[in-house]
């Protein structure tokens, strides 16, 4: 993710605007930090208190300097250590072993990182799976985005996960059409019936007009 | 015909990899047969029994709901390669399903192989699975009416069986 254009304001309510570049998925959110439970994605009013929220937050941490460049300083540094916490994450599932049904120490370290990244950590794992990355860590990743229950993060998981249903292998569309069903929003449907309409593979066309009848 | 279970991995056995040579079966598979001490768990099913009722008795033991896939086949297959098979008692929550548990024993690299690539070669009429709805539905329905055992469940199974019961 290309972070661009950061709009510093005099006010303490309005420190930075930042806008992914166009090949994200993920909406737009600040890069700052947000704590989940604090966000309503569909909610401007909710947003308008975030922010003013992590403005304070910011000045805090800060230094006094005013300037833009104090700012661009620190988006840097907060993406910075994003993806860094995202390398260490996904160099560690390469020695972790899947079980069908078992918990995952790589689901629950990606579960605290989008928890308190918010959506940021969507668009970056979503740029980084696309990376050449394993395909049981793939298909492991998925399935997290679709069990982890991070309201502020809802569109951007609905995004993901109706992308890589497009994917060339059938275990990654499987996986994408299960993830969306467990993401229990009655969205998925529309994505799933569209990807069964389109599937090849019989068997995993049978499956996905299942999963799209299961949505609620 | 006595047919026998095999939990898989519904998503991987799906497809041919476009490099896989004809009649050829995918060496990932191996990955997830996980033996255990050269021995592999597979459930006898009675004539009318479903396949679905071994996911759900198996997904009891799991720590998180997730979809669970299976492939169905023929004893003759294993019998045909000179497999061992003995009964041993399962372990998943439902006490009618550990009866019908099977160990395929003495395995080797070579019978593994043959095994897979059968199963591998039949796999679209024989593969089954269950979204993670129908499992948490399963695991639900199966403790209310009786033939499941809470207490043998996962601790997060049981919380989340028992905040699906009906009250």
């Amino acid at each position: 993710m290309t972070i661009t254009a950061a709009r510093v304001q005099s006010s303490p309510t309005r420190i930075a605007v930042l806008k992914p570049s166009t090949d994200s998925t993920a909406p737009a959110r600040p890069l700052r930090p947000v704590r989940p439970d604090q966000t309503s994605t569909h909610d401007p009013a909710v947003w308008d208190i975030v922010w003013t929220v992590n403005a304070a937050k910011l000045q805090m941490l800060e230094s006094a300097d005013e300037g833009s460049t104090a700012v661009h300083v620190s988006e840097d540094a907060a993406a910075k250590t994003l993806d860094a916490e995202l390398d260490h994450i996904l160099a560690g599932a390469q020695y972790e072993e899947f079980e069908e049904g078992m918990s995952s120490e790589f689901e629950g370290r990606l579960k605290t990182l989008v928890g308190y990244y918010g959506e940021q950590s969507i668009t970056a794992l979503h740029a980084r799976l696309q990376s050449g990355i394993k395909s049981h860590i793939l298909i492991e990743a998925l399935g997290a985005l679709g069990r982890m229950r991070v309201r502020a993060t809802l569109a951007g998981r609905v995004a993901v996960l109706a992308r890589w249903l497009g994917n060339d292998a059938a275990s990654v569309r499987y996986a994408a059409g299960c993830a969306l069903l467990d993401l229990d929003v009655p969205i998925a449907r529309g994505f799933l019936e569209r990807a069964a309409g389109v599937e090849q593979n019989q068997l995993l066309r049978e499956s996905l007009r299942k999963l799209a009848r299961l949505v609620r | 015909m006595n047919r026998l279970y095999l939990g898989v991995p519904f998503g991987i056995w799906l497809e041919s990899p476009p490099w896989l040579p004809a009649g050829g079966a995918p060496g990932e598979l191996l990955d997830d047969l996980r033996l255990d001490e050269s021995e592999l768990s597979v459930f006898l099913l009675p004539e009318d029994a479903e396949p679905q009722r071994v996911a759900i008795a198996l997904a009891g033991k799991r720590s998180r709901l997730e979809a669970s896939g299976w492939i169905v086949f023929d004893l003759e297959i294993v019998t045909g390669l000179a497999i061992e098979i003995t009964k041993t008692k399962g372990q998943t929550v439902d006490p009618v399903v550990d009866e019908w548990h099977r160990d395929l024993r003495k395995l080797t690299v070579n019978s593994v192989a043959a095994f897979v690539h059968r199963l591998w070669a039949i796999r679209e009429k024989a593969l089954g699975n269950l979204a993670s709805k129908e499992v948490k539905a399963g695991l639900v329905n199966g403790v209310n009416g009786g033939h499941l055992k809470l207490d043998l469940m996962h601790q997060a199974m049981q919380t989340m069986v028992k905040a699906n019961l009906p009250r």
